[in-house]
């Protein structure tokens, strides 16, 4: 008598089972990744850009590279959320190098009911603060602040995310808060 | 290993919050997905008859063209003259070859060398070993037994100056003409040959003449006695 294996709620399934069912075309699967891990591209995307139209793009864009990329996933890779960072980082490294202003036809008719950028900013002095003081720092530095303080990731992890050894990454961190101290402390001090 | 961040700067840095994703996100996403998936995959470049068949005669012309240059460019002797002796060999490639392009064989052509003019060796010094008109300084002896006693203890170069007495002579000249030079008296040129007597009156001359500056510079005042 085969026993029978009862097929886990996408809800509950590990991240590597769910991308099995992605590879193989499951729209409730993928749902179920997008709703799980969704919020990471997108905090990394709005920290790094700041704009609440830009964070939404690359977060979208990072998932849809998810669902093309599950035929060649491996599962004792890194795992998605590592996979999902990695891809976020460089969509906005390589949208912080070639910004440039977005056209008026651009920009989508959808109202958009996240709070506007402006709106977030006059909440509070502070954010306003810290907003203009990592729009001081190169891409990099800002992708090594954001990725290590407010994703938490260990200096190693955050050095193979941005392809860099781990002495250049921490040269890299160290200069990074050293620009924000001197921006925002000293100020204050002062 | 960086410092560990500072307290006051993470609370600064905490300040940056994230707002929520719009509620319809995943369903954007997924929709985005499906589309994705119903797409078509895009359909292989297809080429027509006629262009393939232009394409490989192309093909073909260019081959024949390159093999044709080759082989004249080698049976002309271009690529190297062994390539072009081995094609003139080949059987039925060579006879037709040698209608088109001869092979260039090598000749013999006899050269004539001009004669040779022995012309006279300039004369030599007339100067002889022992005399005291030889330029000792300029000798190979000399110059190597020079360096020899540079080389040598204090005491053997003074019992060495003692056996070659010629020698040593020469060496106070030559020392007495680097200070001559070094004091800036011109010394009349003649090779090999230095007046030592004249040497000494030009020093003792100069001696007095600096003597009689430094007095009338003390008698101005301008040193102290």
């Amino acid at each position: 008598m085969a026993a029978t294996h009862p097929i886990p709620a996408p809800d509950e399934a590990p991240d590597d089972a769910l991308m099995r069912r992605v590879a193989a075309r499951d729209g409730a699967a993928f749902r179920a990744l997008v709703a799980r891990h969704a919020a990471l591209p997108h905090r990394i995307a709005w920290r790094m850009l700041g704009e609440a139209a830009e964070a939404e793009d690359v977060a979208q864009d990072a998932l849809l590279r998810l669902w093309q990329h599950a035929p060649r996933w491996r599962g004792d890779g890194p795992g998605v959320a590592a996979w999902l960072t990695r891809v976020a980082t460089n969509l906005c490294l390589d949208r912080l190098r070639r910004r440039r202003p977005l056209p008026v036809e651009d920009v989508p008719e959808r109202v958009d009911d996240a709070p506007l950028a402006d709106a977030v900013l006059e909440a509070g002095e502070d954010l306003a603060r810290v907003r203009r003081a990592l729009d001081c720092l190169s891409e990099r530095q800002r992708a090594a602040i954001v990725l290590t303080h407010y994703e938490e990731l260990p200096n190693a992890e955050a050095a193979l995310v941005l392809d860099m050894n781990i002495k250049a990454f921490e040269s890299l961190l160290l200069r990074a808060r050293r620009s924000l101290r001197s921006l925002l402390l000293e100020d204050v001090d002062a | 290993m960086p410092d560990p961040l500072d307290p006051r700067l993470a609370r600064a840095l905490d300040a940056f919050t994230v707002p929520e994703l719009p509620t319809d996100f995943t369903d954007r996403v997924a929709a985005r997905a499906a589309a994705l998936a119903a797409e078509p995959p895009l359909p292989r470049r297809r080429v027509s008859a006629p262009r393939r068949w232009w394409r490989a005669g192309a093909t073909g012309l260019a081959t024949i063209a390159v093999g044709v240059v080759s082989i004249s460019a080698a049976a002309m002797g271009y690529l190297g003259e062994p390539l072009s002796h081995v094609l003139h060999r080949t059987p039925v490639l060579g006879a037709a070859l040698e209608h088109v392009l001869p092979e260039r064989r090598p000749v013999h052509r006899l050269v004539v060398h001009r004669p040779v003019v022995l012309r006279p060796a300039p004369p030599a010094p007339a100067l002889l070993p022992g005399s005291d008109q030889q330029p000792l300084a300029d000798h190979p002896f000399a110059r190597r037994a020079f360096a020899r006693l540079r080389a040598l203890p204090p005491e053997q170069r003074r019992e060495w100056l003692d056996a070659h007495p010629r020698l040593a002579e020469r060496l106070r000249e030559r020392r007495a003409e680097r200070h001559a030079a070094r004091a800036g008296i011109v010394l009349p040129e003649e090779p090999g040959i230095v007046s030592r007597p004249l040497l000494r009156e030009r020093l003792i001359e100069r001696r007095e003449r600096l003597r009689e500056r430094w007095l009338a510079r003390r008698a101005q005042g301008l040193v102290q006695p």
